[in-house]
């Protein structure tokens, strides 16, 4: 049992890594279905297409980063054992876990919902290449929760002294 | 740092001098032509855009055409073949060179011509090649049959059936008993078969084979399968080294490419001409043109249109109030790489106040924050400005490449105070490690702090730029009230700032000194006043009590937007330490590989290096990204929310419809 809060932080870390990419595989994946079509049609718009279909990635990385925010803080790197010589406790593992949770649900739905944004964006570089910008930024606008959900999750697992 | 100003040019001549005029505009550069005034008895004139519509269209075929060529022509070797430019040249031309362009055009459209011939064979030659691969796709399961297939035609008394069953299916059918023969023929693919029975059999034959998902032969062949393959083959061969030779041929006409161009944009200006010469009012003879020039370029024109005519009369004067010029922006070097951002979301209105300058300075700022790495904003920097130096993009077309340029600076100046560098953990006393001033990483409270703390500077400033554009337009009470309301109370949160570090613990001190709480105490005093103020604003000019009560408790609610967009800011930080952790994993994986799995040899280095490349190439370019659209966002939501609407339209001049080249005005 001694392990038991280690466990529940890994637990965290891998919500927050397998939720938002999730959501990230399958925004871009819309994405990219979209891209793909176009790119059939007009292959000059290649680029325009491949950054909007990039945008929803981000959250899978955010994921990543929080996931590997956790090992660092749990000395994953050096067996687990925490600066006090012991594995981190029940509750500094709950703690931790609790950390991961607004990475894991933000990045799950914002990644999809800017895959969504994404998809229209690129059906409008297919009317209207000039205004591609535009709709970069409009698929942008979505990411700023998942954003704030990292914001969260770093503030959450490195301020409180965990043990 | 404006926006320019312009002059309404009304301009009175006869009609044989027009095209001599519109010429000289259009060289100038430097005039809008607008719709003119419309006196009693004068019309406006039709011109016909029919031909040069036509011309365009030619010629927007034969540019296709080489880049269709291009892309089947595969040089001989040893001839060095260097690839067409089918962007916009990176030259500029002088319209004597358009000019030039048309004399010859008569020999560059009967180019155009021979390109559709070689087009139209070019189609039949393809079409050909796959004609033959289709029936040839079709014969090759007939093609062990070493005789005519109509050779097995029904005689008196015996009938023949030809077909193919698949490849699994033709084992057990050569076992099958049926009247008759059956001779089957395996291939690689599927096996050919042919039945040989008495007439009153055959259906019965025809029964059992159709077991073994049999489909008859849908050709009468007089040669052997085999013979008639060979033939398609040599026929298919033939006609792919005509198409080569055709291709070939068709790639001697890449020296018209450059006239095309030309010609193209000749005529597109010349459309452009047309729109803008019915925008005039004419008589029988003469025409009054008007149209906006910047205040500028006055003289310059002036001289070149008396230079080109004695019979003009040419008249300036400042805009009036209702009317509303085009804006155009001029700012020096370094202001004018960051207009690309401004235009995005709109250009200012002509009386509106120009907000390059703030974007400039804070998109500089912020993409160093959100980047943060000193070696990243090197190969940036060095990377735009090298390729600035080499290709020397014409006009403005370089505008972008110059911002990344300068927005590498910032980067580098911000990755050396957070002590990245290609996130390697630097030794305790090197030189790089002394110019640190915090790790992200490390302190990242610090950093959202940070983050917050240049999200209250640019808004304060957002609302100060506000306030005095009230004040100018006479609304000075409400300006000073309610947008210096806001900037008191940001001042005040700045003082605020050293208590609000120790209290979250972002800067770690034993004992909070005295002069702390009394900032504090100042700082509340401040926003205290500001948040009062901005109360009081929203009451000023209100009729009555109940609506004075409504106004102050909209500007209490509107500042949860403002909290809100303060928050926004915080993409900084995410942004920021993103570069960071991405950065120290590749590292580490790199390590890993050395250390870890290659035992600290040398050799770990050979698939170390590659993907510490791929890594950071990948982090790089992902980080790039997100800065320029985030950074951008902040500028557009957070920034222009405060005070700017951008409707204005941007200057263009006559001579700017251009797609394949830049002329020189």
């Amino acid at each position: 049992m001694e392990l038991l809060g280690t466990g529940l932080a890994l637990l965290g870390a891998a919500l927050a890594v397998g939720l938002s990419g999730t959501g990230s595989s399958i925004g871009v994946g819309m994405a990219g279905q979209a891209a793909a079509g176009v790119v059939s049609e007009e292959p000059d718009k290649f680029m325009k297409c491949l950054i909007l279909q990039l945008l929803p990635a981000t959250q899978g990385i955010y994921g990543f980063i929080v996931g590997f925010l956790t090992l660092i803080k749990l000395n994953a790197f050096n067996g687990f054992i925490m600066d006090s010589g012991a594995f981190i406790s029940v509750s500094g593992g709950l703690g931790i876990f609790f950390a991961c949770l607004p990475m894991a649900i933000g990045g799950l739905f914002s990644a999809i919902h800017q895959g969504k944004v994404a998809v229209a964006g690129i059906a409008l570089v297919a009317k209207r290449p000039e205004e591609s910008t535009k709709g970069v930024l409009m698929t942008a606008m979505v990411e700023t929760y998942a954003l704030l959900a990292l914001l969260i999750s770093i503030l959450a697992l490195f301020i409180p002294d965990w043990a | 740092m404006a926006v320019v100003s312009m002059l309404r040019m009304r301009l009175l001549a006869h009609d044989s001098e027009k095209n001599k005029i519109m010429r000289v505009l259009t060289r100038s550069g430097a005039c809008e032509i607008t719709e003119a005034e419309l006196p009693e008895g004068l019309s406006r004139p039709k011109i016909s855009t029919e031909t040069f519509e036509e011309k365009t269209a030619k010629l927007e075929f034969g540019i296709y055409f080489l880049k269709e060529m291009q892309k089947q022509y595969t040089p001989e070797k040893g001839v060095e073949f260097k690839k067409l430019n089918f962007k916009k040249e990176n030259k500029l031309y002088e319209i004597e060179s358009y000019e030039e362009a048309v004399q010859n055009e008569d020999g560059i459209f009967s180019d155009i011509e021979k390109m559709r011939a070689i087009l139209n064979k070019y189609v039949d030659l393809k079409t050909e090649i796959q004609r033959c691969a289709a029936e040839k796709a079709r014969l090759s399961p007939y093609k062990n049959i070493d005789m005519p297939l109509d050779a097995w035609k029904a005689s008196a008394r015996a009938a023949a059936v030809i077909g193919v069953v698949p490849k699994e299916k033709a084992e057990a059918l050569s076992a099958e008993e049926a009247p008759g023969y059956i001779f089957t023929f395996p291939t690689e693919g599927d096996t050919a078969v042919v039945a040989v029975a008495l007439k009153e059999d055959i259906a019965e034959v025809t029964d059992k084979l159709n077991e073994y998902e049999f489909s008859p032969a849908p050709m009468n062949l007089s040669v052997a399968p085999a013979e008639r393959i060979r033939e398609l083959d040599e026929t298919a061969e033939k006609a792919a080294a005509e198409r080569t030779a055709l291709v070939a041929e068709g790639m001697e006409y890449a020296c018209d490419l450059e006239s095309m161009k030309l010609l193209y944009d000749y005529y597109s200006m010349a459309g452009e001409r047309a729109d803008a010469e019915e925008l005039c009012a004419g008589s029988v003879s003469a025409f009054i043109l008007e149209g906006w020039v910047p205040v500028a370029n006055r003289e310059m024109l002036e001289k070149a249109l008396s230079e080109c005519s004695e019979y003009l009369f040419c008249t300036f004067r400042a805009p009036k109030d209702d009317e509303i010029p085009p804006t155009k922006l001029k700012n020096d070097k370094f202001t004018s790489a960051f207009e690309e951002i401004v235009a995005m979301f709109g250009v200012p209105g002509y009386r509106e106040r120009d907000p390059s300058v703030f974007v400039a300075i804070f998109y500089f700022l912020f993409f160093g924050i959100m980047i943060s790495d000193a070696g990243y904003g090197l190969l940036l920097a060095i990377g735009c400005f090298l390729f600035l130096k080499i290709k020397k993009p014409v006009k403005t077309s370089g505008r972008m490449i110059a911002m990344f340029g300068f927005c590498g600076i910032a980067t580098v100046v911000w990755g050396a105070l957070f002590g990245g560098w290609f996130s390697i953990t630097l030794p305790e006393d090197s030189f790089l490690n002394k110019l640190k001033w915090f790790n992200p990483m490390d302190e990242p409270l610090k950093m959202f702090l940070l983050a917050i703390a240049a999200g209250a500077v640019q808004m304060a400033v957002g609302f100060a730029i506000k306030g005095v554009d009230e004040i100018k337009s006479g609304n000075a009470l409400h300006g000073i009230l309610s947008q210096f309301g806001w900037v008191l109370i940001f001042i005040g949160l700045g003082l605020l700032f050293p208590t609000l570090t120790i209290f979250l613990g972002a800067v770690k001190v034993p004992e909070t000194p005295e002069w702390v709480s009394v900032m504090a105490d100042i700082a509340m005093y401040v926003a205290l006043v500001g948040f009062a103020m901005m109360v009081i604003g929203g009451m000023v000019g209100k009729k009555n009590v109940i609506k004075a009560l409504g106004g102050a408790f909209g500007s209490v609610y509107g500042s949860i937007n403002v909290v809100s967009d303060l928050l926004s800011y915080s993409r900084l930080f995410g942004l920021g330490l993103t570069t960071g952790v991405i950065g120290y994993v590749v590292n580490m994986l790199a390590d890993l590989i050395v250390n870890t799995f290659f035992g600290g040899g040398w050799y770990g280095w050979i698939v170390a290096v590659p993907v510490l490349i791929v890594g950071h190439a990948f982090n790089m370019s992902i980080n790039l990204l997100g800065a320029y659209v985030h950074d951008s966002r902040l500028q557009y939501v957070e920034f222009f929310g405060r005070f700017y609407e951008g409707q204005g339209h941007a200057f263009k001049p006559l001579g700017s419809r251009l797609k394949y080249t830049y002329l020189n005005n």
